[in-house]
């Protein structure tokens, strides 16, 4: 039981690091798994179920070696959880602007360093702006 | 739109296919007319972006803001195309 414990454990954390590594290498852990699904409450089942198990495999039978492993489990697995909950918490902030503000005037470059500009108030056709992180 | 230059976005926009443009606000100066610039926000210390999105409509008003407290989560597409189709009324 142990082994179907570490087994879980260990190989959702490497091929979640996997996904992650190849969908972006950046810090931010962009990858459409966390990003468009919020907080990863599959990944985190299988992480404490692996921790369940190792639990329930101790108490059958204690020993040393046994219990080394569900302390390294239950170690990587707490760091895991907060790092994916609370890790990714902004700070408080507030806004400059509300709705019904005017978007404020930019000069800026494109990714062909081609200035784009806008100035308060110009019409022109309605536009979405995303505000990324970045750092890819 | 990020603090990244120009050369991190096009090699951005080229590896993901993109079809929208990417400005590159490196000093940040629209971020703090904003109100989104998250001082140290990166591992290395550097300002980045409160994740953000602002939906503009022909007058150049803000009609729409999406912020979270989580770097890891953005505006659901459904969200964005709600907000739009908010702005563009009734068909």
């Amino acid at each position: 039981m142990l082994l179907l414990s570490a087994l879980l454990v260990f190989g959702t954390l490497l091929l979640f690091g996997m996904h992650v590594t190849s969908a972006s290498p950046s810090v931010e852990f962009g990858a459409g798994l966390i990003i468009r699904g919020g907080v990863p409450w599959t990944l985190l089942a299988l992480l404490w179920g692996g921790v369940g198990l190792g639990v329930a495999s101790v108490v059958r039978k204690r020993t040393l070696p046994k219990l080394g492993v569900l302390a390294l489990e239950i170690a990587l697995v707490a760091f895991s959880s907060w790092y994916l909950l609370a890790g990714s918490t902004h700070p408080v902030h507030a806004l400059n602007v509300d709705v019904g503000s005017p978007f404020p005037a930019y000069a800026l470059q494109d990714q062909d360093e081609v200035l784009h500009q806008r100035a308060v108030s110009e019409k022109r056709a309605p536009a979405l702006y995303v505000f990324y992180r970045g750092h890819w | 739109m990020s603090v990244d230059s120009p050369e991190a976005s096009r090699r951005l926009k080229a590896r993901i296919a993109a079809r929208f443009t990417f400005l590159a606000d490196q000093e940040g100066e629209l971020l703090d007319e904003l109100g989104i610039r998250h001082r140290a926000g990166r591992n290395d210390g550097v300002d980045i972006a409160y994740p953000t999105a602002v939906l503009v409509d022909s007058g150049g008003v803000i009609r729409w803001i999406y912020q979270s407290d989580s770097s890891r989560e953005r505006a659901r597409a459904e969200e964005i195309f709600a907000a739009i189709e908010a702005l563009s009324g009734p068909t």
